[in-house]
């Protein structure tokens, strides 16, 4: 939960970069938008899918355990 | 402010994503729901699509940006051309094409840009290294000492004007010098923007040469 806090921080990092270059389009705006801007957005995505592909491996991995597996009925 | 983001499509769509995005995270990081997959597809739109879109309209935006005169003339060091394009009354040949529609807010690209098959790769790689020219020499220049030391980089290529002056019309060809110097100017041995011709495209930016003794 604590990692998907710090992507969340970091996508209105990202955003905020993004927006002032749209609202304010000089040279610092629009590179810093276009750099740092998209790599804390990229950064934040990636936090994400960790968190979700870890969530999503723990729960196939308890699923597959004998004890967990639900037996069929006959 | 408003005007300008509504008439424009890409503006509005990049704000509008921008803007969903931050609500929804807002409302993440303020109500601490649980990671229930419903959170997680929320999360999805809010921290990969909607800013993936930002992104990708943001980028357009961007670089629709950087091809205009408010743009080129936000250095300092270039507002006396930027200045003199919206001039209506200045009769210089940027000028001249600043009034022209085909050209309009973004002459300085229209002329300045390179038209080959990696011109807007190569007309931006320019931008970086005006950027970083600017970072280090001319943010504190003056405008008299940068109007002496700035010059284009190499010679104005009469293939840009050859992009719009096909040079085989016939009102072109009528005037007889453009036809005199027909194959010179082709080959860009004289430049249309030289001197007595058409030039120079920025007269107020020539410093008067030094008179010998």
């Amino acid at each position: 939960m604590t990692a998907l806090r710090v992507s969340a921080v970091l996508t209105l990092i990202g955003l905020g970069l993004m927006v002032w270059s749209i609202l304010v389009p000089t040279p610092l705006p629009v590179m810093l938008a276009m750099t740092v801007g998209q790599l804390v957005g990229t950064v934040a995505f990636g936090i994400y899918l960790v968190v979700v592909i870890r969530d999503l491996r723990r729960d196939l991995r308890r699923d597959l355990r004998p004890e967990t597996r639900r037996e069929p009925t006959p | 402010m408003a005007t300008w983001i509504s008439d424009n499509a890409i503006l509005a769509a990049a704000l509008g994503c921008a803007a969903a995005s931050a609500l929804l995270v807002l409302w993440f990081l303020v109500r601490r729901p649980a990671l229930t997959h419903a959170t997680k597809i929320v999360l999805l739109l809010a921290i990969g699509a909607l800013p993936i879109a930002t992104a990708g309209t943001g980028n357009v935006a961007g670089f629709e940006a950087t091809k205009t005169r408010q743009f080129c003339g936000s250095c300092h060091v270039m507002t006396p051309y930027s200045d003199d394009s919206d001039d209506p009354h200045s009769t210089s040949l940027a000028a001249r094409h600043a009034r022209n529609d085909l050209f309009g807010s973004e002459n300085c690209y229209g002329c300045h840009a390179n038209y080959g098959m990696y011109g807007t790769v190569l007309t931006k790689l320019g931008g970086l290294r005006h950027v970083y020219l600017y970072s280090l020499d001319y943010r504190n220049m003056s405008l008299a000492d940068a109007r002496a030391s700035i010059h284009i980089r190499a010679p104005y290529q009469n293939a840009t004007c050859m992009h719009c002056h096909s040079t085989e019309g016939p009102i072109w060809t009528a005037v007889k010098e453009h036809a005199s110097l027909l194959p010179r100017l082709r080959d860009g041995s004289v430049s249309c923007a030289s001197g007595g011709c058409h030039g120079p495209a920025h007269p107020f930016s020539k410093v008067p040469m030094a008179r010998t003794p």
